[in-house]
């Protein structure tokens, strides 16, 4: 509690503060006594002062009570009272200043003064009242009788009453009665009393007999000078004690009383003063003591404050003021302390350790950043490096494509051309086999130049308006092909009410797409393969999410194997890469496009049962299409469906109103012998076929419309079926174009096989016109002329740009132009600007490059190209682009 | 009390009793007896604080169904008021030595014997001036030889109908002393009068300031020391009150007297407050001071006591009805309770038989017997006054009044001893 410096300060100020007041408190009291002493002491000596005069009052009192008994004196008697007055008037000043606490003592001695004084008062009333009587009874009683008895006596004489001797004898006696009575007013004595009433007696004895009334009439006086003179006597007797004794006695005690009384004042006063000089005394070195504890007290405040406080403090500051400077304190003083120095100490060490640790992080901050800047540097230098090699290898990527493409380019040009000769089949069949290692060679080199396109960033997805429809045309046209191939069972199902015109990039779709796919049949060996096609429009309307789900019952994959496959050059094992053959980038790329069009890819799988591989691809889409089947149309109800088990999609059948009632199997079909007019058959496989051919052919004789739908099958089965079969049929996988095709011969009954064919067409092509090739490559002037001239066409050849802009200006005749893009001299991009700049902008300019980038084909059209064809050029691509051109000039 | 009450063989006259007493007497003195419906009496006492104190008039007033008014005063006071005014009061309680003022006076008027109930109970110590067989008489006025009226209308000793005043209370005086402050070379002397002039006391000393009091005490304290002989010390001269004066002058002028009391209060202040260690006193003083602990011993000399002895006066002008109640009153103070209270005082009460129903055994024997208290006893005030154990000084009852030396009397030279009372008392 007390290990606080604050505390411990408060503490010590109270004390400070208290021991001042209680200083001021005694010295106030002090002071307070003095007074009091001083005033008591002063009091008491008015006190003395009044005892005294009180004495001298009483002994006056007596004085006049004296005087008085000695002769009435009336100036006595106000003498008396004024006296009193001034004696009651001082007991009530004393008794006042005795009433301000002092002792019983001495209000007792002066309610006994009050007594006595009162006692005397009245005993002196009483003797006044008795002189006053006695006097009266002295002038109107005894004395004034004893005359009128003389008189009488004198009267009686005169007239004869009584004897002279008789008269004489009682004025002795009265005489002697008067003596009596005078002597004992002078000097009260029982003698002079019984003097007194011997005479009385003696004068009423007398014997007056000559006279009986005057008997009487002295006896009777003489009785009342008896009984007046005893009245005097005891009135002189009464006032003799009340002044003698009681008053005496009382005016004694009175004296003494008031002697007690200013011995007791002074006495008191004498103990006040000393109590008073006692207390001064006491309270001056209860003073001095406290002012020397204060002083203590505030000196070890001062020491305190000095040693405990200040000193550390002082330290303490030098210490924050050395860690300021950043000097390390190795020693900081008073740390062990529990008080704010204490924890002051603390936070010094604390402040030191942290100013350590501050220098320490500084200079780790400082080495981190050298380093970081070396970082830097390296980085700055790794990324220049980095780019100029990126450049690089696009550079040469492009270059390698160029290069490869080139030669690939003349090899398959030449291929096809050979194929086209009549050959013996061992030479056919060795023809086959390189234009299909030529065919991969180019799709790995296309996977190499994409992924690496799509790596340095440069792929762009496009968004143009395609169908659907040549999508899953395409699709189907690869997929089946390679399905049928491995004899693998292929269904292609989409969703009827899919709008088929979408805005996307075609190519890069296709490519996700046709990579799914053809993965899927590659790693199936046998089973099925089926791919089924769904969208859902957004709100709008106008974002189709296109969805397709692959799944096949191939080989499947393990979960980890599920994690590489994304991964570029990586399959799904090593051993597949020598089974399977592939670059491993197929996967890696539509990983990468479909994130380059927000889509999602998701592929689940089980080990040796197959997997399901689902994208999703978001495509604007054209608002209120008809769904893909919208126009196909429907059976009538009656229709039959006769299947064990519907190679048809069920929404396939409910959109052109086959519905579920209307399935019946072969044996229910046959017995039934009104068959209704349309008919779709599935056939499973080619023992269905043949069994039930007869029947259905009977069928179809009768008039009846019959369609058939195959499951996959094999190139030789599907001619053994064509040429079994004239009547309407389609064949898993089928594009929802074919499968409108179908329904509609099967409800035209026209049977006509719309089977064409790429390449009896392109054979069967022949165009008109003359053609300008620029080509600085001799091989591929070869190949292109060939075809060319296979197509009917003639040309001239020009070796560069330059080249080809004096042809053009020389012989204008060209129909149209095919101008290489990469050549010396001038390449096709100066010549074509040159020439339409010239005003050669009616001749059609076709680029060929074999570089495939996407940019090449945007440069071709900037600089006036009407259309761009990729090296090596497959006959088919340009049979189509020259028809396109050429075409319309045949037209016009 | 009411308990011992019944136990009396003759039962003290309630007012019940008084009626039918009244009522018989009534019959033969031909007086009025109470008549219900009347307005009560009142009556008239004058007297000391001696014996009108009001637990005594509440005790009167119940017993009696009468009023009673008191008018306590000083003795001198009294003592004129009474002699030259009759008609101020009914009846007059005092001190035998006042007997003869009020007589010659005609203040007072006899009391007859035969309407006295306990007149036959009243003992000897009044009616023959000897308690006991070998009593001494006692100097001065002897209550004997003032209380029946003579013939010739003077007071005698020989027995009339008539007497001047009811004997009741009374008791033999001396003077008390602090026994802590008893000098060393007295306590193995026999207590005197003496020692009141022992110049070992002097500045110590009391004195009651009374002429018919003090001077006997003193006259008996310098015979006793040597001083003087008196021819007679009930009847002192003229000239041995010159020659003890002389001395007593001469003794105040020493300073040997302290202070001169004028009422037993004051007497208890001069001894408890320390100014006096031996005093002139009276019986109470000493019971109120041993109640209070202070160790006043109550002396008992060997030169005997100064007797006083307490008179109820009939006033010579009540008549009638109010003098039938002064009877009533008078016949009260002898049935009993009165003689028991008083005797809690110290006082013995002239037929003690019959208020010895109303005291305890320990009370009776310590207080009449003088023998040891068996129990502490209680005083008129209700306090513890005497301890157990105690004893009192001087003996029984009739041991102490067998020992009187003088009675307080007023001499024939009584002017003349109040002039030199005065002389002495401020020399």
């Amino acid at each position: 509690m007390l290990s606080s410096i604050r505390i411990q300060l408060i503490t010590v100020f109270l004390a400070l503060i208290t021991l001042i007041l209680a200083q001021s408190f005694i010295a106030r009291k002090n002071q307070d006594v003095l007074s009091k002493g001083v005033s008591s002491a002063a009091n008491a000596v008015i006190n003395v002062g009044i005892v005294k005069e009180l004495e001298r009052d009483v002994v006056d009192l007596q004085r006049n009570v004296l005087i008085f008994k000695e002769n009435a004196s009336k100036s006595a008697i106000t003498r008396f009272s004024r006296l009193m007055v001034t004696i009651n008037s001082k007991l009530d000043t004393l008794d006042a200043a005795e009433q301000s606490g002092s002792k019983e003592g001495d209000r007792y001695i002066l309610s006994r003064m009050r007594e006595h004084l009162n006692a005397y008062q009245e005993n002196f009333s009483q003797v006044v009242n008795a002189r006053s009587e006695r006097d009266n009874l002295i002038a109107q009683g005894t004395l004034s009788d004893i005359t009128f008895l003389n008189t009488l006596l004198d009267e009686a004489l005169a007239k004869g009453e009584v004897s002279v001797v008789s008269v004489e004898e009682a004025k002795t006696l009265l005489i002697r009665a008067e003596n009596a009575m005078l002597k004992y007013l002078m000097k009260p004595d029982m003698r002079f009393i019984q003097s007194f009433n011997e005479a009385a007696d003696s004068l009423k004895s007398l014997n007056f007999s000559e006279n009986e009334r005057l008997q009487q009439r002295i006896k009777s006086l003489t009785a009342k000078i008896k009984g007046d003179f005893f009245k005097l006597t005891q009135l002189i007797q009464g006032n003799l004690f009340l002044v003698n004794v009681v008053m005496a006695g009382s005016a004694n005690e009175f004296l003494y009383l008031s002697g007690e009384l200013a011995k007791q004042v002074t006495t008191n006063s004498e103990v006040a003063t000393q109590r008073t000089y006692q207390i001064a005394k006491r309270t001056q070195q209860n003073g001095e003591v406290f002012s020397l504890i204060a002083i203590l007290l505030a000196l070890s405040a001062a020491l305190f404050s000095t040693f405990r406080i200040l000193g550390p403090i002082r330290s303490i500051t030098l210490v924050f003021n050395k860690l300021s400077k950043g000097v390390q304190i190795a020693n900081i003083p008073g740390s062990n302390r529990k008080d704010e120095i204490g924890k002051l100490a603390k936070a010094a060490l604390v402040f030191s350790d942290k100013n350590r640790q501050t220098e320490k992080l500084l200079h780790e901050a400082r080495n981190m950043n050298t380093q970081l800047e070396g970082l830097n540097r390296a980085l700055t230098e790794s990324k220049i490096k980095a780019e100029q090699a990126t450049a690089s290898k696009s550079m040469f990527l492009a270059n390698m494509s160029h290069e490869i493409r080139t030669p690939m380019n003349g090899i398959i040009g030449l291929i096809e051309l050979a194929q086209q000769q009549t050959l013996s089949n061992t030479v056919r069949g060795y023809l086959d086999k390189a234009a299909y290692s030529g065919q991969i060679l180019i799709s790995v080199i296309n996977d190499i130049l994409d992924f690496s396109k799509i790596e340095a960033g440069k792929l762009k997805i496009e968004e143009v308006s395609f169908s659907l429809h040549s999508l899953f045309d395409n699709l189907i046209a690869v997929i089946a092909l390679r399905a049928k191939e491995k004899n693998l069972s292929v269904h292609f199902t989409v969703n009827p009410s899919l709008p088929p015109q979408v805005i996307g990039d075609p190519l890069r779709i296709a490519q996700i797409i046709m990579n799914i796919g053809n993965n899927a049949v590659k790693f199936t060996e046998q089973g099925h393969v089926d791919i089924v096609f769904d969208g859902t429009l957004n709100e709008k309307g106008n974002v189709l999410n296109l969805k397709m789900e692959v799944t096949d019952s191939g080989i499947g994959m393990s979960p980890s194997q599920l994690d590489r496959i994304f991964k570029p050059f990586t399959q799904a094992d090593g051993s597949t890469n020598r089974k399977y053959g592939g670059t491993g980038l197929g996967l890696a790329i539509v990983s990468q496009l479909t994130e380059l069009m927000q889509g999602r890819l998701e592929a689940t799988s089980t080990i040796g049962k197959g997997s399901t591989f689902k994208i999703e691809l978001p495509l604007k889409a054209f608002k209120n299409q008809a769904g893909v089947l919208a126009q196909t149309p429907q059976l009538p109800l009656d229709s039959l469906y006769i299947t064990q088990a519907p190679l048809l999609p069920l929404a396939y059948c409910h959109q052109i109103q086959l519905l579920e009632q209307r399935h019946l199997s072969i044996e229910e079909a046959k017995q039934i012998s009104d068959l209704p007019e349309f008919i779709i058959f599935d056939v499973q496989n080619f023992t269905t076929f043949r069994e039930n051919l007869t029947w259905l052919k009977s069928l179809h004789e009768t008039g009846k419309s019959v369609g058939l739908v195959f499951e996959t099958a094999g190139t030789a089965l599907q001619s053994k079926y064509d040429s079994l079969w004239d009547g309407p049929s389609i064949m898993h996988p089928f594009t929802p174009a074919q499968f409108d095709r179908f329904i509609n011969q099967v409800i035209s009954k026209d049977a006509r096989n719309d089977n064409t064919k790429f390449d009896h067409e392109t054979i069967n092509t022949v165009l008109e016109g003359h053609v300008l090739l620029v080509e600085d490559n001799n091989i591929n002037q070869l190949v292109t002329g060939e075809m060319l001239t296979n197509l009917g066409l003639t040309f001239d050849i020009a070796e560069d740009g330059k080249q080809a802009v004096q042809k053009v200006e020389n012989a204008p005749q060209y129909d149209l132009v095919l101008m290489d893009v990469q050549m010396p001299v001038m390449d096709g991009y100066e010549a074509t600007r040159l020439l339409r700049e010239k005003g050669f902008t009616g001749v059609p300019i076709i680029g060929l490059s074999a570089n495939a980038m996407k940019e090449d084909r945007q440069g071709a059209l900037d600089a006036g190209m009407n259309d761009y064809l990729t090296k090596p050029i497959k006959q088919k691509a340009l049979v189509t682009m020259l028809k396109q051109y050429l075409g319309k000039r045949l037209d016009g | 009390m009411p308990a011992k009450y019944n136990k009396n063989p003759k039962p003290s006259p309630t007012r019940r009793t008084l009626l039918k007493g009244g009522l018989a007497f009534g019959l033969t003195a031909g007086v009025t007896p109470f008549a219900i419906g009347k307005p009560k009496p009142t009556l008239r006492v004058m007297g000391t604080h001696v014996t009108l104190q009001e637990a005594i008039r509440q005790r009167a007033m119940e017993d009696l169904g009468i009023n009673i008014a008191f008018e306590p005063g000083g003795s001198a006071r009294v003592l004129q008021k009474a002699s030259m005014l009759p008609n101020s009061f009914d009846l007059y309680e005092q001190w035998s030595n006042s007997i003869n003022v009020l007589w010659r006076a005609q203040a007072i008027q006899p009391i007859e014997k035969k309407r006295l109930l306990y007149w036959e109970e009243i003992n000897n110590l009044t009616k023959t001036g000897k308690l006991t067989e070998n009593a001494r008489e006692g100097a001065g006025d002897a209550p004997h030889k003032i209380l029946h009226v003579q013939g010739n209308g003077s007071l005698g000793e020989k027995h009339t109908d008539g007497i001047s005043f009811l004997p009741y209370v009374h008791n033999v005086d001396s003077f008390g002393y602090d026994t802590t402050k008893l000098p060393v070379e007295l306590q193995s002397e026999e207590e005197s009068w003496g020692w009141l002039l022992d110049s070992r006391y002097s500045g110590r000393v009391g004195i009651v300031n009374d002429p018919t009091i003090g001077l006997f005490d003193l006259a008996l304290a310098a015979q006793a020391k040597g001083f003087m002989q008196f021819e007679d010390i009930g009847a002192i001269t003229e000239y041995e009150l010159d020659d003890l004066f002389n001395l007593l002058i001469e003794l105040t002028q020493l300073n040997h007297f302290n202070g001169f009391w004028t009422s037993v209060p004051e007497s208890v202040e001069f001894m408890k407050s320390g100014r006096v260690s031996i005093e002139s006193m009276f019986s109470p003083a000493v019971s109120a001071l041993n109640g209070q602990d202070i160790p006043v011993k109550f002396a008992a000399p060997k030169e005997g006591y100064r007797g006083w002895h307490g008179v109820m006066c009939l006033s010579s002008a009540t008549q009638g009805r109010a003098k039938d109640v002064a009877y009533e009153y008078m016949n009260w103070w002898l049935s009993g309770w009165p003689g028991a209270f008083i005797a809690r005082q110290g006082y013995y009460i002239s037929n003690p038989q019959r208020s010895a129903s109303y005291l305890s055994k320990a009370e009776w024997d310590y207080w009449y017997e003088g023998k040891v208290a068996s129990e502490p006893l209680k005083g008129t005030d209700g306090k513890i006054s005497v301890k157990a154990g105690a004893q009192r000084n001087g003996g029984s009852y009739e041991t102490r009044l067998s020992n009187v030396a003088v009675w307080n009397t007023v001499m024939p030279t009584y002017e003349y001893s109040l002039q030199k009372w005065y002389e002495f008392i401020t020399a």
